[in-house]
């Protein structure tokens, strides 16, 4: 069985948004809405010793993902790949993934109507391309693949970093699937 | 987090449904006073046709809503079953009422309507318990929740025994709405403790108590909920024996208010903890 992950490697990010710019006209998503978001975290420590990292945040599409448990529906629904999907046919827009999602990685879409979440890109994937945001991402900070195939880049790349693997949040208990990277350098490294 | 007037409206109107089922139930109305008990159940149904209502204006594609119970497991899915449920007693109610039919099964029929209004006044709470929403995952919530819709409920209820006509030689009404008053007021005791425990408990988790005290919530939680909300009604409540039609509509009406703002102060509270300040 596969299972689709991102991976984000913050050492490489240069804050260029490509990926949400990406992804925004890859999906017709409009201004002030985000499916995958770019954070600026920090900047931290006191002249000349200061550091900032840039934070993308697309779906963690989590294992126990607080969002399929929400809907009252069954319109946010896990695939068997692993990736969290929105069925917007059966969607009534109640807005309560929204507020069940730790990561903040879902929102309303004010124009469409609809609930806007990462879906990786299926219409991508499921041809055999790369998510958008990956596709776009310059420095290579977003990889995507099957982390179930050990020959997979992905895999390999994780294999060769797994010291500075760090889950997003991990106390909400969610499990996400979208792995992060810490940067290598300094002594800053996400609070457990 | 903006603040959502549908989803305060229906938890505010179904909150009221408690009220004409506990009149219903809990005294003799069914049996004795029967112009009492048709105005309660229509105003009961009433309720819960508006909750609908408001529920139903929430959602930006209500015709989807034929699918929302494709998730039992959803705390959404099972509120909206139990919601249903009540309105369901309460129709039943009215027409029974109305028609005056099987006056034996009314009351039975209330009890059940009763235990559902509570049962789904909890489960609507419960659907803001959210570990994304740390200001909101505490269980003083649902109570906060549930003793606000019983003090708005009981002085719904007391406000129908001290407006509703009386009907020829129908006696005890008086002793009725002061019994009401008296149920209403450790309930009020109870709902201003807890209230004022949660939003103090919840500021501190999302930006401090300042906020809540001297912030972007002080207006509400000083004017709304602590003035308005809470010592204005006490004082109506605690006077409540001298002229029980006005200090009911006047305690009904502000209890109404602080409930609303019990409601619409949740939104601005319960904010996600940034992502960014994990590090």
């Amino acid at each position: 069985m596969t299972r689709l992950t991102l991976l984000v490697d913050i050492q490489r990010c240069i804050g260029c948004w490509a990926c949400t710019v990406a992804c925004k006209q890859e999906n017709s998503v409009p201004p002030g809405v985000f499916r995958n978001q770019l954070f600026l975290v920090g900047p931290f420590g006191e002249y000349p010793d200061v550091k900032a990292y840039f934070l993308s945040r697309p779906c963690m599409h989590c294992e126990d993902a607080a969002c399929v448990k929400a809907c009252p529906t069954g319109a946010t629904f896990q695939r068997g790949d692993g990736t969290v999907q929105i069925d917007q046919d059966k969607c009534i827009v109640c807005g309560y993934c929204a507020w069940a999602c730790p990561y903040g990685a879902r929102q309303i879409n004010p124009v469409s109507k609809r609930i806007e979440g990462c879906s990786m890109c299926s219409q991508r994937i499921d041809v055999g391309l790369d998510p958008a945001c990956v596709h776009h991402c310059m420095g290579k900070a977003l990889m995507f693949g099957d982390l179930n195939d050990p020959n997979s880049d992905i895999s390999k790349y994780l294999e060769a970093n797994k010291d500075r693997v760090f889950p997003l949040l991990e106390s909400f208990g969610t499990k996400p699937r979208t792995i992060y990277l810490a940067p290598k350098m300094g002594a800053l490294v996400p609070k457990p | 987090m903006e603040i959502q007037w549908m989803l305060v409206l229906y938890s505010l109107f179904m909150g009221l449904s408690i009220g004409p089922f506990a009149l219903l139930a809990l005294t003799d109305a069914c049996e004795k006073r029967p112009a009492l008990c048709k105005w309660a159940s229509l105003v009961g149904l009433s309720c819960i046709i508006l909750a609908g209502i408001a529920a139903f204006a929430h959602l930006l594609k209500p015709l989807a809503a034929i699918n929302i119970f494709n998730n039992l497991a959803s705390p959404m899915a099972r509120e909206t079953v139990f919601v249903l449920l009540t309105g369901v007693v309460a129709a039943a109610l009215a027409v029974m009422n109305l028609f005056n039919w099987l006056p034996g099964l009314r009351r039975m029929l209330a009890w059940f309507g009763l235990v559902l209004a509570v049962i789904s006044v909890i489960l609507i709470a419960t659907i803001y318990l959210l570990p994304a929403r740390p200001a909101w995952n505490s269980w003083l919530l649902p109570i906060t929740l549930l003793t606000s819709s019983l003090i708005n409920g009981l002085l719904l209820a007391w406000l129908l025994v001290a407006i509703v006509p009386k009907q020829g030689d129908e006696t005890g009404l008086m002793e009725l709405a002061a019994k009401l008053r008296s149920w209403a007021l450790p309930v009020f005791a109870v709902y201003a403790i807890v209230t004022v425990v949660f939003f103090l408990m919840a500021a501190s988790q999302t930006g401090g108590i300042t906020r809540l005290l001297v912030g972007d919530l002080a207006l509400l939680f000083w004017l709304g909920l602590i003035l308005v909300g809470l010592a204005a009604p006490a004082a109506l409540i605690w006077l409540g024996k001298k002229d029980p039609k006005a200090s009911a509509l006047a305690a009904f009406l502000l209890v109404a208010i602080g409930v609303l703002v019990v409601r619409a102060m949740l939104f601005p509270i319960g904010v996600r903890i940034p992502i960014t300040s994990l590090w």
